[in-house]
């Protein structure tokens, strides 16, 4: 009776077990995190991107600008720090914008300002532009593989519910959503870029 | 007598969980230096008469410019809470700017945030 039992609750723990491993994978390749260790601080990629020419990182945040070059799509990164399956989390903090250099057509209605990304590339060196009048540097970045995260509930959510429950959005927070990857291809854009 | 002893550990956690969520923005040395008796209607009326005191000033942003070397914003004023906070359900008292020294990120300083700021009247700006 009571190995009857204790069965199926093993069973149950295996089934919860997998359901939890399911959502909590990393995005990015195992091959390309390996190639990023060992991790650099932004803090100091920002401060002296040259520094750092050749090395991979895994980058990600909030997008802010998307645009296409001949052969190119820059694509102009505010960073957040990255969660454990590799998703920008939900905060202000930062420590400021980074610029990919894409070389495969990323469209910027697709790739839209305010969508979450992560991106894994090569530190190509920096790149300079002007915010309002202050003069930015950006760490350059190339592209192997990117990730754009499915837009969060709380941009859909109605008016006021977002001001009101801060906290809300997160249980709903893209990854954490519980039907993640149950919804159209929308929630897959992961893409290898071919260089 | 269970039951007592209940409802005095229920009465400490709610008088814990109270402090947690009311803990000041600002640390108290800064929070200090404001003048309690201070009304932003007297110094809308006559900025120049408040310039050099330190006062507490909250509400919505309106805009950001990053400058070369510090940042401007434009507030909505809003009465302030016992936080500090903008208390936006309440009227507004009109704009005021912020000169804040160095790069404030206007990617994370957006308009329609809410912001409170300790600092020192400078001057009054006349904009259009």
């Amino acid at each position: 009776m009571q190995s009857r039992y204790s069965r199926l609750s093993w069973g149950l723990l295996v089934i919860v077990g997998i359901l939890l491993g399911m959502g909590c994978g990393r995005t990015i390749s195992p091959a390309v995190h390996q190639q990023a260790q060992p991790p650099i601080p932004f803090r100091e990629l920002r401060a002296n991107p040259e520094a750092f020419t050749g090395r991979t990182v895994i980058l990600g945040g909030e997008i802010l600008n998307t645009l296409n070059t001949e052969n190119h799509t820059f694509v102009e990164v505010l960073q957040k720090p990255l969660d454990r399956s590799d998703a920008p989390r939900f905060t202000d903090k930062t420590a400021g914008r980074f610029m990919a250099r894409c070389d495969s057509y990323l469209d910027p209605a697709i790739y839209a300002k305010d969508r979450q990304v992560t991106i894994a590339g090569r530190v190509l060196g920096r790149h300079t532009g002007q915010v309002g009048e202050t003069e930015y540097v950006y760490p350059l970045m190339s592209c192997i593989e990117t990730h754009l995260w499915p837009r969060t509930t709380a941009a859909n959510a109605p008016y006021g519910y977002y001001d009101a429950y801060p906290w809300y959005p997160h249980l709903f927070y893209h990854h954490l959503h519980p039907f993640y990857g149950l919804h159209y291809p929308y929630y897959r854009h992961h893409r290898r870029h071919r260089r | 007598m269970g039951l007592a002893i209940a409802w005095r550990w229920m009465g400490l956690i709610s008088v814990l969980l109270g402090v947690v969520a009311c803990a000041p923005v600002f640390t108290p040395a800064v929070r200090s230096q404001v003048d309690p008796t201070f009304s932003y209607a007297e110094l809308a009326a006559s900025p120049a008469s408040h310039v050099g005191r330190v006062v507490l000033l909250a509400g919505t942003i309106v805009d950001v410019t990053n400058l070369q070397d510090s940042t401007r914003l434009t507030l909505l004023q809003y009465p302030t809470g016992r936080r500090g906070q903008p208390r936006t359900h309440r009227p507004s008292g009109g704009r005021f700017l912020l000169l804040a020294p160095g790069y404030l990120e206007a990617e994370v300083y957006r308009p329609g945030r809410a912001l409170s700021v300790i600092g020192e009247v400078k001057d009054s700006k006349t904009c259009r």
